[in-house]
């Protein structure tokens, strides 16, 4: 799977979650106008148009989310140009926060690994953890450490954190619990392997359902 | 007119049975293809709204299973994508309209009632176009 490929995924995968928030906002607006229009103004009536009303609100932000992501690809998906490392980097060019990436991910593939029922889960990372590297190759390294959950059958919980671990910066990643987890960890120990997306980035075992992905820095994959 | 709605985004679908409710229509929803199934096997609807891309029993394997247990129940198909994946709606005259999310709530309105024209009994509003 080239860079471009692993992009195609991840906007495909994110623009089927925009059609889903659209379709929330519209309905939850939708029922907010009828029970306007058609309540008997009762405290019930009142409740439920606050619960759309606030759906609504909450759909508004899961957008804005996606859009940054969206935004995040469009700027520094391949390829390469001007404008490549603006939106990962801040002022700090030719890197990128890990920690940002894989959030962005998270969201980003949200609509896949919901498709295999993985539930992907993302640590909040308060600090930037910066990496000297561009984003999509990192962006690559972790939809081909999913692909390894799917390729089991899916049904695991997926944790992603960015981090440094004895000097190296990369990303802890945890399998915990769900129906294939044991499916899970032997597929993602065969990829001891090199990762797809950097040619020398290795997922390492760190411990039970414990793995470290070190990405190597200035890495193009 | 009985309406089964089924896809696993409940907050797209509970609003959704809702609104129809509102208008007069007995409308269900199920979130996932083996409650659809139970449900289909209890009290089979006038027309089932089906998503195509559901996490476990997804769209296609669903069709099947409809088509073998339910070949005449009209089924108006709901995607994510323009073009829902592996989905060829010539083979399957069951399939009376492919929608993509998100909605247009009158247009979809007038799918169900010309789907099941005798069975309607609320006629959309003028005017209603959230």
């Amino acid at each position: 799977m080239s860079h471009t490929a692993c992009m195609a995924r991840l906007l495909a995968s994110a623009v089927h979650d925009m059609r889903n928030i659209l379709a929330v906002i519209r309905e939850s607006a939708g029922l907010a106008q009828d029970i306007t229009r058609f309540g008997d103004g009762s405290a019930a009536s009142r409740k439920e148009l606050e619960i759309s009303l606030d759906e609504v609100r909450r759909q508004v932000v899961l957008a804005a989310q996606l859009a940054e992501g969206l935004e995040f690809m469009a700027q520094n998906g391949p390829p390469r140009g001007s404008l490549s490392q603006s939106g990962a980097t801040g002022d700090k060019s030719n890197s990128c926060d890990l920690a940002r990436v894989c959030r962005l991910f998270c969201r980003m593939a949200a609509r896949q690994a919901r498709a295999a029922q993985i539930r992907l889960e993302c640590a909040e990372n308060t600090e930037p953890v910066w990496m000297e590297s561009r984003p999509m190759p990192v962006l690559h390294c972790l939809l081909d450490v999913l692909d390894s959950c799917v390729s089991v059958g899916g049904k695991v919980d997926l944790h992603l954190a960015a981090t440094q671990q004895e000097g190296a910066t990369g990303i802890a990643v945890r399998v915990s619990g769900g129906d294939n987890e044991a499916l899970a960890l032997s597929a993602l120990t065969a990829c001891l392997r090199p990762i797809q997306g950097m040619t020398c980035a290795r997922l390492l075992s760190t411990g039970p359902g414990t793995f470290f992905l070190v990405l190597p820095t200035g890495e193009e994959g | 007119m009985d309406i089964l709605l089924v896809d696993d985004e409940l907050d797209f679908i509970e609003p959704l049975a809702q609104r129809l409710r509102l208008r007069g229509y007995k409308a269900r929803f199920a979130t996932n293809g083996e409650a659809l199934l139970d449900q289909l096997a209890k009290s089979p609807p006038d027309v089932l709204v089906l998503d195509w891309g559901m996490p476990g029993l997804s769209g296609p394997i669903l069709l099947e299973r409809i088509h073998t247990g339910w070949p005449t129940l009209p089924l108006v198909i709901l995607s994510g994508y323009n073009t829902p994946k592996g989905l060829r709606q010539e083979n399957w005259p069951q399939i009376r309209e492919v929608l993509t999310k998100p909605l247009h709530f009158n247009g979809f309105l007038e799918i169900l009632e010309g789907v099941c024209p005798s069975r309607g009994n609320t006629v959309p509003q003028q005017g209603d176009n959230a």
